[in-house]
């Protein structure tokens, strides 16, 4: 057993997050700063392409398509350095979304023609993909969804409205779910790479949301959008395979951008208890204090152990659904704790805007929700324990 | 016990809706595999066999028989020995 990074993983680990420090902090256009951008729900497209020119975007995907063909644990240190040296936990989360949720699958389960289609593109960040599952009345069971895709001829044509769809209202390529037969359930439900401009497919405006304010989201709406039989992703009925697929790359690499954020705020945050006085000392010489950064540093060190095991497991072509619902509910309920403890250190300026932690709460909150709520973990997890 | 046997048996512990279950019944129209039971069925498949399927064979056609997993399962494991 090896707990150690290679040379080779902490150099591209540090170089990350040199260049997250460097480059995703300030934009060169308004708005400028991070709280700019959040107060202006405004997506940082410099800052997206700035990670496309770097390479983010093409991650994992294989050098033949344009991309760095890392393997999942490259990707996981890839994503923690940025969270660690970006603050925009949105433009992050957009990115993740992109790779996660659309380039995958393709990846995964696309035909060469798709692939070649779409991921050159999408590494360079011509186009931004989404993936677009949940609906109104299909969240946590997913696979009850009603959008349909009726075969007619030589093409599908799509119905149903989904919501809450990352980056739907900048993207271009649609990963979207129907049922073929809702008879079949599950095993009914389709993938189907739609593109914009396709008539009959249009987006909502952005959602106004708690945090992650610098990721666009929207609603999705299909009106008899006619696809051709080859927008199939995969085969008919495989789209909750696809959809298993991605959920473990997301549940280890989505989240290591958390994890990345949770070093940062533990490193600003011992700084202000060692330079914050109150009784004429140090706050971080209170043991009320020091404990809460003790327990900050304890979650940040079992979720890493946990997540790198997930994409470690990943990387051998193991699969993970019971490791990776753990790492999901660990990292993400640990997120919340060290964002609300951060706040609670810093005391009234904590609760400031203007001090920029309380914003790292409210990007938290939603991670217990997304790729699938905590409540839906356990019930994986008891599920795959014979409960 | 043939393959097709241990799978029997693994869905008649899993399952009252199992009972008289026999090899070319639909799974899914005896609701015996929803979206949780076939990441349970991968698990146990992959133990018990030790086999590693892949991520495109997860697929429904994979999965609509009792003989049809019997037959993904030897033909993994013919491709692997
Ligand atoms: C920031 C953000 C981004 C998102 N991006 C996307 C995206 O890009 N694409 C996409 O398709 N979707 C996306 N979603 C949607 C997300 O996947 C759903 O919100 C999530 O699956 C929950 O569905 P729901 O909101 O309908 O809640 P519901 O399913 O209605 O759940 C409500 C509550 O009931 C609980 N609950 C439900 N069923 C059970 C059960 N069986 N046992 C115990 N508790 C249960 C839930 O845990 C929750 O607490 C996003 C959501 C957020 C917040």
């Amino acid at each position: 057993m090896d707990f150690g990074l290679t040379a080779e993983q902490s150099a591209f680990k540090k170089s990350v997050f040199d260049f997250a420090k460097k480059e995703l902090v300030v934009g060169s256009s308004e708005p400028k700063t991070m709280r700019e951008r959040d107060k202006a729900s405004s997506f940082f497209r410099e800052g997206f392409e700035k990670c496309a020119a770097f390479g983010i975007l093409g991650l994992p995907v294989p050098e033949r398509y344009g991309g760095l063909e890392r393997d999942v644990v490259d990707c996981a240190l890839a994503m923690q350095a940025l969270g660690r040296g970006c603050p925009d936990s949105g433009l992050l989360f957009t990115i993740c979304s992109h790779v996660l949720t659309c380039e995958i699958p393709i990846l995964l389960f696309g035909s060469e023609a798709q692939k070649q289609r779409y991921l050159p593109r999408m590494v360079t960040g011509e186009i931004i993909g989404c993936h677009a599952m949940s609906e109104p009345e299909a969240g946590s069971d997913a696979f009850s969804l009603t959008a349909t895709a009726e075969r007619r001829g030589d093409h599908f044509v799509l119905n149903g409205q989904k919501t809450f769809i990352s980056n739907a209202p900048v993207a271009d390529v649609f990963l979207v779910f129907a049922t073929t037969n809702r008879a079949k359930g599950w095993a009914g439900v389709t993938g189907f790479l739609v593109e914009r401009g396709t008539k009959g497919l249009s987006v909502g405006k952005p959602l106004d949301k708690m945090g992650l304010k610098t990721s666009p989201t929207g609603e999705v709406t299909l009106e008899d959008v006619e696809v051709p039989v080859d927008a199939v992703l995969g085969k008919v009925g495989q789209g909750s395979a696809i959809f298993n697929a991605e959920m473990e790359w997301e549940r280890s690499c989505l989240f290591a951008i958390h994890l990345g954020a949770m070093e940062r705020q533990l490193d600003d945050t011992i700084r202000y208890a060692q330079d914050r006085k109150q009784f004429g000392q140090p706050i971080g010489g209170f043991q009320a204090v020091s404990h809460k950064i003790a327990d900050m540093k304890v979650r940040i060190e079992l979720a890493e152990l946990v997540l790198l095991k997930v994409a470690w497991m990943k990387s051998r072509g193991v699969r993970a659904p019971l490791e990776s619902a753990i790492s999901k509910l660990f990292v993400s309920e640990s997120f919340v704790q060290s964002s609300l403890d951060a706040i609670q250190i810093r005391g009234g300026y904590g609760f400031m805007s203007e001090y920029e932690v309380e914003r790292d709460l409210r990007d938290a909150i939603g991670s217990r929700i997304y790729s699938g709520t905590n409540e839906i973990q356990k019930n994986i997890i008891a599920s795959l324990l014979g409960l | 016990m043939t393959t097709q046997q241990i799978l029997l048996q693994y869905f008649g512990d899993k399952s009252a809706k199992a009972k008289n279950l026999a090899e070319g019944d639909s799974l899914l129209e005896r609701g015996l595999l929803d979206s949780m039971a076939i990441v349970k069925l991968i698990a146990f498949i992959e133990e018990r066999f030790g086999v590693v399927l892949g991520d495109d064979e997860f697929d429904p056609d994979n999965f609509e028989t009792v003989d049809a997993i019997a037959k993904l399962i030897e033909q993994k494991s013919a491709a692997a020995s």
